[in-house]
């Protein structure tokens, strides 16, 4: 009886952090909203020139490309891939605020009712989860938009030659799903959760800061322990040659920064002193 | 409920700002902590409801230990410092949204609350429209909307009127007699010996019982 109504005040958290949020969010989602419009635009017109439709794909791969492995040079100069970071900036922006608001703005009156600081925190990770989902969701409609709007849904494989030297052919779904999709998703959800937890010892704003530092770094050093570089599609395995940007390294790596973070999140929230938010 | 308070004390940067704190708290009973701002009234408060963890001692509800299994005291309502509530939502919702957390009260339970502490449920004004003894009340409301066993309220006469306050001392002394454990902090002395049963002078971030509160003969309010 006891776990059944401690399920069932967890479902209730989890409500709650879906419907105040969400709402807590409105202008920033809108403004990430205007983000994906204005790069799926600059997608399409640098695709424009390609021989073939470039579909949905095409402007998902111009989004996430990243850049190549960058290597210092006297003469070269060190770019970073802008709609790339601004794209994960974004998200990183909608999923860092509310938690650490939230816990501070009422002095606790929420965190009081969830019986448990650990629920608390699960519940907030499971908005942060949900927030990431919601906004590849709104990207991919947003992409779908743009290629109704400019030729069609699916790309040729020889636009996607032209335009970025990706050879699809031999390329299964399940591969193209697994490097387009998935990866990116694994990385935001670790990178979010991430500062979902800084922003609760350091404050968001430098949470936010520290993120985009690590995201700048992924761009600098081409490594397997910057997530970052799976999230870059030029520096995948089957592109760069770097067999440990591979998918399944994405996984692992994926998936033990979000257990080794939440685990860290759960042992700080238990001794955190909780304090209104005008006495941080 | 009985809460057992044994040699707590608190450090926060070097400060000591709880020392050696011991008391022994019953329901059925009002706990006045009279003191000045910065004494350390409110953060025995938060150490009480479980928003602060203690350097050193302990606090049992109930025989149970506060931070080891329990995390927060069962059936708390409390009131610390200025409340703080979605601005665009009205008073109703705010705490709606608040008690769907824990969902064990209906929206007739939070429209009673409302109209205890003298405010209208109908009201379609946002909160961020609300006077600050509104606020206040809305506060109040949420402490006891869910039917507390444990009442937390610091400063609970801040930015009330007269009315306000007649409201409040009834409300304190009803829950008293229902059995609830009451802890109160006050700046203003009178105040305090009209309601408390028990009284303690806060300084330093020591506490000590001094003479004072309400005669338990008296059944009425001033």
């Amino acid at each position: 009886m006891m776990k059944c109504h401690r399920k069932h005040r967890f479902g209730k958290l989890i409500w709650y952090d879906l419907n105040y949020g969400y709402r807590d969010c409105r202008l920033k989602w809108f403004g990430a909203f205007l983000v994906q419009i204005y790069f799926a635009n600059m997608a399409y017109q640098w695709c424009s020139g390609a021989r073939g439709n470039v579909g949905v794909l095409g402007y998902l791969t111009w989004l996430f490309q990243g850049m190549p492995e960058y290597y210092a040079a006297e003469t070269g100069r060190f770019e970073l891939p802008v709609p790339w970071l601004m794209l994960h900036g974004c998200l990183l922006l909608l999923a860092g605020f509310y938690p650490a608001a939230d816990l501070t703005r009422s002095g606790g009156q929420t965190l009081v009712r969830t019986g448990k600081r650990i629920y608390w925190l699960l519940g907030k990770a499971v908005w942060v989860f949900g927030t990431v989902i919601v906004y590849y969701c709104m990207l991919t409609a947003v992409l779908v938009l743009c290629a109704l709007l400019t030729g069609g849904i699916a790309c040729s494989g020889e636009a996607m030659k032209f335009l970025y030297g990706v050879d699809m052919d031999g390329m299964g779904g399940m591969k193209i799903f697994l490097s387009w999709w998935v990866e990116p998703l694994l990385v935001s959800m670790a990178l979010c959760l991430t500062e979902m937890v800084l922003s609760l010892v350091l404050g968001p704003v430098l949470a936010l800061f520290l993120m985009l530092g690590y995201l700048t770094a992924s761009v600098f050093w081409t490594s397997p322990l910057l997530l970052g570089n799976y999230a870059m599609l030029l520096r995948q395995d089957f592109l760069s040659g770097h067999e440990s940007i591979s998918f399944f390294n994405c996984l692992t790596g994926c998936i033990g920064c979000i257990v080794v973070i939440l685990a860290v999140g759960c042992g700080y929230m238990k001794k955190k002193d909780v304090f209104a938010i005008d006495n941080i | 409920m009985k809460i057992v308070v044994k040699h707590a004390a608190k450090e926060i940067h070097d400060i000591k700002v709880l020392k050696n704190v011991n008391m022994t708290l019953e329901g059925g009973s009002v706990y006045g902590f009279l003191g000045r701002n910065g004494s350390g009234k409110t953060m025995m408060m938060r150490a009480l409801c479980g928003l602060i963890s203690l350097t050193e001692g302990s606090i049992e509800i109930d025989g149970r230990r506060l931070g080891c299994g329990q995390d927060f005291p069962q059936k708390l309502g409390m009131l610390l410092e200025t409340p703080v509530f979605l601005q665009d939502r009205t008073g109703y919702e705010n705490l709606r949204l608040l008690a769907a957390i824990r969902g064990e009260i209906t929206g007739d339970e939070i429209r009673k609350a409302l109209e205890q502490v003298g405010l209208d449920p109908k009201d379609r004004r946002r909160v961020g429209k609300y006077s600050l003894g509104m606020r206040q009340r809305l506060g109040i409301a949420c402490a006891i909307m869910e039917g507390p066993e444990l009442l937390i309220l610091d400063e609970p006469f801040n930015g009330l009127d007269e009315s306000g306050c007649i409201m409040l001392r009834e409300l304190i002394d009803r829950y008293r007699r229902e059995g609830c454990l009451i802890v109160l902090a006050c700046h203003d002395r009178e105040e305090l010996e009209a309601l408390s049963d028990e009284m303690y002078r806060v300084d330093g971030g020591a506490f000590e019982l001094i003479p004072g509160g309400r005669d338990p003969d008296d059944c009425g309010i001033v």
